[in-house]
């Protein structure tokens, strides 16, 4: 076997330090699929690559200067500033403020206008939105609060004590048990179409919970295992603390002691399917029980009444939660199920061919629905999507060879 | 009363001490943490900072409880997810770069400083015209014609000097876990 060319190398280098171009890009990126024998070779020249930049980073900071710079940016008592700091990479935000006010003065300078222009009979299309960070507690009382997005909202029991803090995206909740077992009543967490939010347990135990899902938990896990229960889709990371740790869903029950797992168990989906990423899980499907390890997914058909356990790329699986949408070689029809979920819209197939067009790509959660469409439309040259508010309708292109 | 639960206290308290303490122990981790999301160091390093910032004037810490490591973690991944609205500030890696450290990957300071020391400790190993080369380029920031021109070279010898010691130092830093491997079975 030859070894890897010098240049290769470099290129992989410069990869992995975000600095190369799209034109070498490409040329790394065929050489490694011609040489698919040194794969195992690169993996580890990337590996240790990104060990070496990782040194070099940590030894480029210096902690006095940052230290010195939150000091001056922080006041003596906690919670005294009340306005957040302007920093450097929202510097853009900071511009506006002298802009605005240039451009009062200028509209003064500017002679009055004779005739305002018509308001356009034809607007532009507004971009379907993506789904943002949005959820709804309900405890165990029946209480419900909705989970905004500002920072510090406290979340409390019927005796007034706080249970929880809800910031920005995360619920977390307290571990500390003060009051003693006084109801088993478990907590739920509903996030709607085109929400998402993540929860982290008193037992640490954290939970990304995607759209459209119901996750019910409770305050404290006072038995010998700890159960909830799910419908829809959640991202697990299991915190290890001696006790098991139990997933309902409709048709299954996942049981594991400290790990992460996905678990996507839709009612409008056909079969629930559980992928283990790290760590050991056994997942209960009828009377059977099914073990899994790291890598595999577990798909149970309640229908057909069929378990299948096959390996996968688990990223094609958990990647939602960090704000991708990944699909290899998946139906169009299974990637408006996801989609539809996101951007709350309807689609509409003109036939069945249409809806067996399989697509393979990587796309961020906050790209407007219309620019994803675009995307997947210009991939192809057989399917064709038109927006109207709230549906899509998915054709077949006319005049294809 | 363990360190997590003093500096906790210290907070509480409205003790400033608390955060700094808090800031030795995940400041450098977390900047490395961001520089998963956001390309340029000086940028994850605003973004750290500005949670450190938030989480005092916030006073975050009030129902966060023992799991400061994974809130500050997260904070800063939230917060790297909504830089990444710029296009300049995004790293084109690979698009498995984008997930999370399954926490036992969040580590703290004296852990992290650990874990690089092997690796500094190798490449120190290297023939000093080697390690010259290869610390410009990577340590430095330096071009590959930067180095070539001060050191009198051609850029094709920088390049190759630079592959060589990339297997040289993946070749000893995998032996070594094998050899490690290989000893803890032998003594089972």
């Amino acid at each position: 076997m030859e070894k890897i060319p010098s240049h290769i190398i470099c290129l992989l280098l410069s990869s992995l330090k975000g600095q190369l171009n799209n034109a070498d890009q490409k040329q790394l990126q065929n050489w490694l699929e011609a040489h698919p024998e040194h794969h195992k070779e690169i993996k580890q020249l990337e590996n240790t690559l990104q060990k070496v930049i990782q040194v070099a980073h940590f030894k480029q900071i210096q902690p006095e200067k940052a230290w010195k710079n939150i000091d001056t940016h922080t006041s003596k008592r906690p919670g005294w500033k009340k306005k957040p700091i302007l920093t450097r990479y929202s510097i853009a935000a900071g511009l506006l403020i002298p802009l605005l006010i240039g451009g009062i003065l200028l509209s003064r300078l500017l002679p009055k206008e004779k005739n305002t222009p018509a308001l356009s009979l034809v607007t532009k299309p507004e971009p379907v939105k993506p789904g943002s960070t949005k959820a709804v507690l309900e405890l165990s009382s029946g209480e419900k609060i909705v989970l905004e997005e500002s920072a510090n909202q406290k979340i409390r029991n019927t005796k007034g004590e706080i249970i929880g803090v809800n910031t920005t995206n995360t619920i977390a909740f307290n571990s500390s048990a003060n009051s003693c077992k006084i109801t088993e009543k478990p907590n739920h967490i509903y996030v709607p179409i085109g929400g998402e939010y993540n929860v982290i347990l008193s037992d640490g135990t954290q939970i990304w919970v995607n759209s459209d899902s119901r996750l019910s938990f409770p305050d404290h896990f006072y038995g010998a295992e700890r159960v909830v229960e799910l419908s829809g889709e959640a991202y697990f990371q299991v915190k290890h603390d001696g006790k098991p740790f139990i997933v309902k869903t409709k048709h299954s029950a996942i049981r594991v002691l400290g790990t992460a797992f996905n678990v996507c168990c839709y009612k409008d989906e056909a079969s629930e399917q559980i992928t283990l990423v790290k760590g050991a899980v056994k997942v209960k499907v009828g009377k059977k029980n099914y073990p899994l390890r790291p890598g595999e997914q577990l798909r149970s058909n309640p229908d057909s009444n069929t378990v299948e356990i096959r390996k996968v790329n688990t990223e094609l699986y958990t990647s939602w939660k960090d704000n991708l949408f990944r699909f290899q070689d998946m139906p169009i029809e299974d990637i408006a199920l996801k989609l539809k979920r996101w951007y709350d819209v309807n689609f509409i197939f003109q036939n069945e061919e249409s809806k067996k067009y399989r697509f393979t790509g990587a796309v961020e959660k906050n790209t407007s629905l219309n620019e994803l469409l675009r995307l997947i439309e210009s991939t192809s040259t057989n399917i064709k999507f038109e927006i109207k508010e709230k549906e899509i309708t998915v054709t077949k292109k006319q005049g294809v060879r | 009363m363990n360190e997590a639960a003093y500096i906790l206290n210290l907070l509480k308290q409205g003790e400033k001490k608390g955060l700094q303490l808090l800031f030795k122990k995940y400041y450098r981790p977390l900047v490395l943490y961001a520089l998963k999301f956001v390309r340029r160091q000086d940028i994850a390093e605003d973004i750290v900072q500005e949670v450190f910032i938030k989480f005092w004037e916030k006073k975050s810490f009030i129902a966060v409880d023992q799991h400061l490591r994974s809130y500050l973690y997260q904070a800063v991944h939230n917060h790297c997810l909504n830089s990444l609205e710029k296009n300049e500030n995004r790293r084109i890696t690979s698009i498995s770069d984008y997930g999370e450290w399954a926490e036992e990957e969040r580590l703290d300071d004296s852990e992290w400083n650990q874990k690089l020391e092997e690796i500094y400790r190798e490449i120190r190993k290297l023939p000093p015209r080697t390690q010259e080369i290869f610390l410009a380029v990577l340590f430095k920031n330096k071009k590959y014609k930067e180095v070539a021109e001060e050191l009198h070279i051609s850029v094709n010898t920088v390049k190759t000097t630079i592959a060589r010691a990339m297997i040289t130092l993946k070749n000893n830093l995998n032996k070594k876990t094998y050899l490690f491997l290989l000893f803890i079975t032998k003594n089972l």
